[in-house]
């Protein structure tokens, strides 16, 4: 990964951030010595929505993963967010589907705005081939309670893609969740390395049972279906690969 | 009655008579249990325990010490926790010296009393707060009397128990006749620390409720209702992603809930002699949790709220919100134990005492009412009174930022909820809405007349999950003072605020803006009299806490409008308060829900 775009996206947020806390006044005329009635920290929050261990009926398993972490204060924070997979018994290490440092800031009640770089290939190997990205995301929480990620990539090549994100937490007892979960993929131009055609590229779909034993600490069982489309399916059947598969997961939601 | 019903607690019986023993005076010096908490009472039988003014020093420590017999560390306040009952006379001068025995700075603030502005100690208004192991001298002329609390001021402290009961004797003879007292101190204990639930509570929404709807409620309601009408209710909460159990942020999931430092296993029991008239001084002293109090089997009569004398009510439940005090008289009249009963709001737990002729004996305990979903009214649809005000007064970009149509303000079309015209401010008729108060005649410059009570109020409405046809339950329309107050101006000019909030960032605020973002305090010229109208945007309750100054609650009452230092206001609520601004210096003003206030429901009132 490139060290100069990373020190660059952290630099901006970090700027952005004292920015923010340098507009906070104490709101009325204390002497300067007298500490102030209400101090607000920053904190931070990791949530790993997924790590789980998939097995496909086609193809290989894999150990999969989904994790946010933040940084910051109610309005303006910085995420990393990252999701990847190692698929086993392929001797290659794992890979980031993306990995991402983006400078966040609540617009609404609901929805944070956010933008910064992303990564997709392998971890510390070249087992992958590799890209970055220009990413612009809107995370939030939609009318209806559904969790919602929307993205756009511009790739360091040009190459645009978006993806759609959507959780909905169906509760059936006070700690037992039905989870269904939908992911959409898009591209705007080929990208046959990444084995990515023009066009809706994929969808995958899924249903997880969660049981909270605490809030923070979550396994579930769950199972998928996706399948790909177009000419991301062409190059697929091209690469022998299946086009469409379905599966049974077993993993931990955790937080902090 | 001596043997107990345990509906909740599966306590084997002999549990329940080690339970009893406990109880005892014995055990009362075994741990941090005040010495207040004596099951005699303040009749001067076992007067040890209590800081008698006017001359009084306390020391603040953080010790080992078991809470509701578990492994504890709270902070003791001359070695008990919570601290002692501090009792000063009407007409003194107060010297209290408070000693940081702490690592952190600490704070101690007298709520509710009037006095100087340098000693209502909240660090950063008042004063600089008292560093580790320095002493601070509070002295003030003591003007007032009844019953009271004294708290930190300092961030999360008074979740450990840095509180204790503070009340005044009156000089002159007060309205009412009683034989003995007892003071009931009401907490909520948590062993997880205040910073870590601070931070469950902004990490994670519903983080402590476990009363949540579920698929098995949506059923039980489509066979109460019919499909369409829960759908339709279903899908207007979900439109709006809030949850209508939402009625307490942080429950019994993490809380015990103590009664004089006791927890309901523990039964702190108060003693009576038959026939005998008890005053009970009820303090809400915890953090976070409204409490519905009650004894079963005895009517009790309300002779003061928030230390202030009021006609007497005869009621058989009252709500407590967070920081208020009221003052109860019950005469049991059976040689048989009765249950001191404090539901917390959104049933998730209680504390419980005993109220018996002799120790060890126990009463059947209440079965807990079943959590409310909240309706209509939490959604902001009081009326519409400051719909358009509030879009008005603030920035769009406020507004929306910070949630204030959290309560509904935009997202939603009230007209069409209501199925009513929003037109106008005031001057509507709000006939077709239960419980709305009927519209006064407007004076010239516009203003309601004194004491009369805002349209969108519900002060004749006890609030979330009280059924007033159960039994009689205490309304703030029922508070009516004994006598005019001193200030009989009507308000010179009107000042609103909005409480306002975002649910799942939890952030909370006045007027869309915490306070690290406001610039400046909120301004009372000295001596003007003003009315503060208080509208909640919010579906929460929040308890809305003036120091320095009475707010006297126009609830209807005319002339004879209580006053309080503690205002509950309900979701969607709009009340007023007159106030004479007549303390000159800087003043805290904020949410006493711990956790809302810390999260930047806060503001300065600079009276100048």
């Amino acid at each position: 990964m490139n060290p100069k775009i990373i020190a660059m996206a952290i630099g901006t947020s970090l700027v952005m951030l004292a920015a923010t806390s340098l507009q906070a006044e104490d709101g009325y005329d204390a002497p300067q010595d007298w500490p102030s009635p209400i101090v607000e920290h920053s904190r931070g929050s990791l949530l790993v929505d997924r790590l789980e261990y998939a097995t496909p009926d086609k193809g290989e398993d894999a150990l999969v993963w989904d994790f946010r972490a933040w940084y910051g204060g109610d309005v303006n924070r910085v995420y990393l967010k990252g999701e990847g997979e190692n698929v086993q018994g392929d001797d290659e290490a794992a890979e980031f589907e993306n990995l991402d440092l983006l400078y966040s800031r609540l617009i609404a009640p609901f929805w944070e705005l956010q933008g910064g770089i992303g990564y997709q290939g392998g971890i510390a190997t070249d087992d992958h081939p590799e890209r970055y990205f220009g990413v612009i995301t809107l995370q939030g929480f939609a009318p209806y309670r559904f969790e919602t990620d929307l993205d756009l990539r511009v790739s360091d090549e040009g190459e645009v893609s978006a993806g759609l994100e959507g959780e909905y937490d169906l509760r059936l007892t006070q700690r037992t969740y039905l989870q269904p979960r939908v992911e959409i993929a898009v591209a705007g131009d080929d990208v046959p390395e990444f084995g990515i055609g023009e066009g809706i590229n994929a969808i995958r779909t899924g249903l997880r049972l969660r049981y909270e034993m605490t809030r923070k600490f979550a396994p579930y069982l769950g199972a998928y279906w996706e399948k790909a489309y177009g000419e991301t399916a062409d190059l697929a059947r091209a690469e022998g690969e299946d086009v469409e598969d379905t599966g049974i997961v077993a993993g931990l939601r955790l937080w902090y | 009655m001596t043997t107990a019903k345990h509906p909740v607690f599966p306590l084997t019986r002999r549990q329940v008579l080690k339970g009893g023993s406990a109880m005892g005076l014995g055990a009362m010096a075994l741990g941090l249990t005040p010495a207040w908490a004596n099951p005699w009472g303040q009749s001067a039988v076992y007067p040890q325990g209590t800081e008698h003014g006017p001359d009084v020093s306390l020391a603040i420590r953080r010790e080992t010490s078991p809470v509701a017999g578990k492994a504890a560390r709270p902070i003791s306040i001359n070695g008990t926790s919570p601290g002692p009952l501090i009792r000063l006379r009407e007409g003194e001068d107060a010297v209290l010296r408070v000693t940081n025995l702490l690592e952190e700075p600490t704070s101690i603030h007298w709520h509710g009393l009037i006095l100087p502005p340098e000693m209502d100690g909240v660090p950063g208004v008042s004063f600089a707060g008292i560093a580790p192991g320095e002493t601070f001298t509070y002295r003030f002329p003591v003007r007032q009397s009844g019953t009271y609390w004294y708290h930190s001021h300092s961030g999360l402290q008074e979740q450990l128990g840095h509180a204790g009961p503070l009340i005044i004797d009156a000089a002159e003879r007060e309205p009412f006749r009683y034989d003995r007292e007892h003071v009931l101190l009401l907490t909520d204990w948590s062993f997880e620390d205040p910073a870590t639930i601070f931070h469950n509570l902004k990490t994670g929404e519903g983080y402590y409720n476990f009363q949540e709807r579920t698929v098995a409620d949506f059923f039980a309601d489509v066979e109460r209702n019919g499909f369409a009408d829960t759908a339709a209710q279903r899908a207007m909460w979900a439109q709006m992603r809030m949850s209508s159990r939402d009625i307490a942020d942080v429950t019994g999931s993490t809380y015990t809930y103590l009664m004089n430092g006791q927890s309901p296993q523990q039964n702190w029991t108060a003693l009576f002699k038959p026939g005998e008239t008890q005053r009970l001084r009820i303090i809400n002293g915890s953090a976070m949790t409204y409490f519905d109090v009650r004894i079963p089997g005895l009517t009790m009569t309300v002779v003061a709220a928030d230390g202030q004398p009021v006609q007497p009510v005869p009621v058989e439940e009252f709500r407590i919100g967070i920081a208020e005090t009221y003052d109860v008289l019950v005469t049991p009249e059976a040689d048989t134990a009765y249950t001191l009963f404090a539901e917390s709001m959104d049933r998730s737990g209680f504390a419980r005492g005993t109220l018996a002729p002799r120790l060890g004996m126990a009463a059947a305990i209440p079965v807990r009412r079943r959590i409310a979903d909240r309706g209509m009214e939490a959604m902001g649809t009081h009326g519409g009174m400051d719909m358009s005000g509030m879009v008005d007064k603030q920035s769009m970009d406020h507004a929306r930022m910070r949630g204030s149509d959290l309560a509904g303000g935009q997202n939603m079309d009230h007209s069409e909820m209501t199925g009513m015209n929003h037109a106008g401010m005031q001057g509507m008729e709000h006939g077709n809405m239960a419980g709305k108060d009927k519209m006064p005649p407007r004076e010239a410059d516009g203003m309601l007349p004194v004491g009369v009570a805002q349209p969108g109020s519900r002060l004749d409405q006890p609030g979330i999950g009280i059924d007033p046809r159960e039994r009689r339950v205490l309304v703030y329309r029922d508070l009516k003072a004994i006598r005019p107050w001193p200030d009989r101006r009507p308000p010179g000019r009107e000042l609103e605020l909005h409480l306002t909030g975002n649910m799942e960032r939890y952030m909370w605020s006045f007027d869309g803006k915490k306070f690290s973002e406001v610039t400046g305090p909120i301004h009372f010229e000295k001596d003007e009299r003003l009315r503060l109208i208080l509208v909640n945007d919010t579906m929460m309750e929040h308890p809305i806490h003036l120091h320095g100054m009475w707010m006297e609650l126009e609830n209807g009452a005319g002339e004879l409008i209580p006053r309080k230092h503690t205002l509950n206001v309900k979701p969607g609520e709009r009340i007023s308060a007159l106030v004479t601004a007549d303390a000159e210096g800087s003043w805290a003003f904020h949410c006493h829900l711990l956790y809302h206030m810390d999260a930047g429901m806060f503001r300065v009132v600079k009276v100048a």
